[in-house]
């Protein structure tokens, strides 16, 4: 047993404890970059729906927070490894739906069962509720759906074969990493949570931010993997009666995994491979099984070394941006490491498609109230975004309301804004916060809504001037 | 080790499967109480099974045009035909009220110009908000049924799956947070 594997082990029975003992979470200042962030890497032809419910019952089992620490979660969506589209489809979902309409007229020539997109989608999970309606009143129906159904299957299997054969590219996994290090340097614990195909890319991401922030600050928990044993990065559930797994292992196309977990066979899950009906099924063992996971690993898991407060030295500086056409604000962050190595002018350059950091920074507030106002954009990542620049929140603290902030600069209706930093007489301590054009409308709701800064965290960081 | 099932074995559980598959929900069409259905259709092809259970309403009745949107008269940003079915349901308003959030967010993904990022992600938070709302508001396996019966029901369209199938290629690559909090609007 290595070091990891016993120190697992006690935490184990620790993160048991603690679990049960956590007290609701109350809410958090979003400006405290503290506490863990689950990504998750929904699998192949998961429309966005179902990689948000999938998300939203990992919450509903694992929870607010642990040990008193918040915890974010995201889907890391993806939407490729189905097949390249054929005729002219889109591939994945229009290329099932293509076999559900092909095989539909043929047994059905009136075309009313082809027209009735709804029983595609029961096709595709475990729930039949419509198809159960129509063959509860005519039992002789239930092969045919059985027949047609099976098809849109064995299309699916399909699709995941073509996955093990055509890995997703660098470019699929771009933006995927920017956010990791993005979570990273906001000093979140990553556990990260891959299921079905998802995990060729939850290894992957793995793979890139391990080596950077150190393998005690993320951990991948791998759900009825689709991958090889070798793209394994952490413990796995798979079941029994994972009819999807059992297929690909027959096709022997790859070797998966061993099955580890005995499930009996439900109703509400003919495959045996979702990720809610199944492996979070709370009537079965795996879902257990996932939280002893989930809990052990982060008991474990340490704040990326990469958030220790850096200091970088610029030059005072001025920047003209133009505004963008889409005004929309959704998230900024901070992006310290690599800011150190540019000048403020550079920063403000970065394109789309560039070497850059993915993550335009424009975050900062000054807690000596200097005048800092504008705006600056970031079009790459999760852009475009239009950071504000409020200042005022004290140092160490809370970061201001939204009625402080509101008070703290006026929107410059201009086309363009000036993004200035002039005149300090002392370094700026960065301890304040920029928030999204929704602030104006509602309450932040998202952690994109944000930047983290306002923190101990970044409380050394400087910036403005030369030394 | 469990041994290999083969891909006719696969086959063949689906079918047992689907052929088991028999829970209740409240997906019934907004005219009530449903006729009783009538006599199975002499030739017993799935069609006309499934066309004679639509006119006896034990299947909803939905909005079927051309169109991605479809009718909104009180422009509330739910197809019509959807809005009733909600209406029409068993369960308590504050339920109603997250499944409306959600048919409401599906709707936008739909809408939305897949050539404007933004617009698309806008779209996909206020999914993610929706199944938080759903959460928060049905215990857990009852949340993931709203959320697969709202999105069958909106995406009932080859258009309207082409446009849904345009609003995930939009998205894909970013990661969707889901709120702090319950994520509902109402």
């Amino acid at each position: 047993m290595s070091t990891r594997e016993a120190l697992r082990g006690v935490a184990f029975f620790v993160a048991l404890l603690a679990y049960g003992a956590q007290v609701a979470y109350a809410q958090t200042d979003r400006c405290v970059a503290t506490g863990y962030t689950v990504g998750f890497f929904n699998g192949v032809a998961n429309s966005p729906v179902q990689a948000a419910d999938s998300l939203a019952a990992i919450r509903a089992t694992l929870g607010d927070s642990y040990k008193g620490e918040p915890i974010q979660y995201e889907v890391f969506y993806n939407h490729t490894g189905c097949g390249p589209g054929v005729a002219g489809t889109l591939g994945c979902l229009e290329d099932l739906a293509e076999t559900f309409v092909q095989r539909a007229r043929q047994i059905d020539a009136s075309g009313e069962l082809a027209e009735r997109f709804e029983f595609f989608w029961e096709s595709l999970t475990g729930d039949k509720t419509l198809t159960d309606k129509v063959t509860e009143i005519y039992p002789s129906t239930a092969d045919t759906f059985s027949a047609l159904y099976a098809d849109v299957v064995s299309k699916v299997v399909a699709g995941y074969s073509f996955a093990f054969s055509n890995p997703p590219t660098n470019t699929d996994y771009a933006n995927h990493n920017a956010r990791l290090d993005s979570l990273a340097l906001q000093g979140q614990k990553l556990l990260l949570v891959a299921h079905s195909q998802g995990n060729l890319f939850a290894t992957r991401a793995f793979d890139y931010i391990a080596p950077k922030i150190g393998s005690t600050s993320v951990s991948l928990v791998h759900i009825a993997p689709a991958s090889t044993p070798t793209n394994l990065r952490g413990g796995y559930v798979l079941a029994n009666i994972d009819l999807i797994i059992n297929a690909l292992r027959a096709q022997g196309l790859a070797t998966v995994p061993d099955n580890n977990i005995a499930l009996s066979p439900s109703r509400s899950d003919v495959s045996g491979h979702e990720l809610v009906a199944t492996y979070l099924d709370p009537t079965r063992p795996a879902r257990a099984q996932i939280l002893l996971m989930l809990t052990t690993e982060a008991e474990v898991l340490k704040t990326p070394v990469g958030a220790n407060p850096k200091r970088f030295r610029g030059k005072l500086w001025n920047a003209v941006l133009q505004k963008d056409a889409d005004f929309e604000v959704i998230g900024c962050n901070l992006e310290l490491e690599r800011a150190a190595s540019y000048s403020a002018d550079q920063l403000l350059k970065f394109v789309p498609g560039s070497d850059a950091p993915p993550f335009a920074w424009a975050c900062i507030s000054s807690a000596s109230n200097a005048s800092l106002s504008g705006r600056v954009a970031n079009t790459l990542g999760f852009g475009p975004v239009l950071c504000f620049v409020a200042w005022g929140a004290p140092e160490g603290k809370p970061c201001s309301t939204m009625v402080e902030l509101e008070r703290a600069f006026a929107i410059q209706p201009a086309s363009e804004v000036m993004l200035t930093m002039g005149s300090l007489a002392a370094d700026v301590t960065v301890s304040g916060i920029v928030f999204a054009q929704q602030i104006f409308t509602r309450p932040p709701q998202y952690p994109g809504d944000w930047c983290w800064g306002g923190n101990q965290r970044w409380n050394n960081l400087s910036i403005g001037t030369s030394r | 080790m469990s041994r290999p099932i083969p891909m006719k074995i696969l086959v063949l559980c689906v079918a047992l499967g689907v052929a088991a598959c028999s829970e209740g929900d409240a997906t019934h069409s907004a005219e009530q109480p449903p006729p009783p259905p009538p006599p199975p259709p002499s030739s017993q092809s799935l069609g006309e099974a499934v066309a004679a259970a639509g006119r006896a309403g034990s299947l909803p009745t939905l909005n079927r045009d051309a169109t991605v949107a479809g009718p909104d008269i009180d422009n509330n940003g739910i197809r019509d035909d959807l809005d009733a079915l909600i209406a029409a349901l068993p369960d308590a308003a504050p339920q109603k009220a997250a499944l409306r959030q959600s048919a409401v967010a599906l709707q936008a993904a739909l809408t939305a110009d897949p050539a404007t990022q933004g617009e698309s992600l806008a779209a996909s938070r206020q999914i993610s908000a929706a199944s938080a709302c759903l959460y928060a508001r049905f215990e857990a396996p009852l949340a993931h049924k709203k959320s697969l019966e709202i999105e069958k029901l909106t995406v009932n369209t080859r258009n309207r799956l082409i446009a849904y199938q345009r609003f995930a290629k939009a998205i894909a690559g970013t990661t969707i947070a889901l709120p702090q909090g319950d994520g509902c609007v109402n």
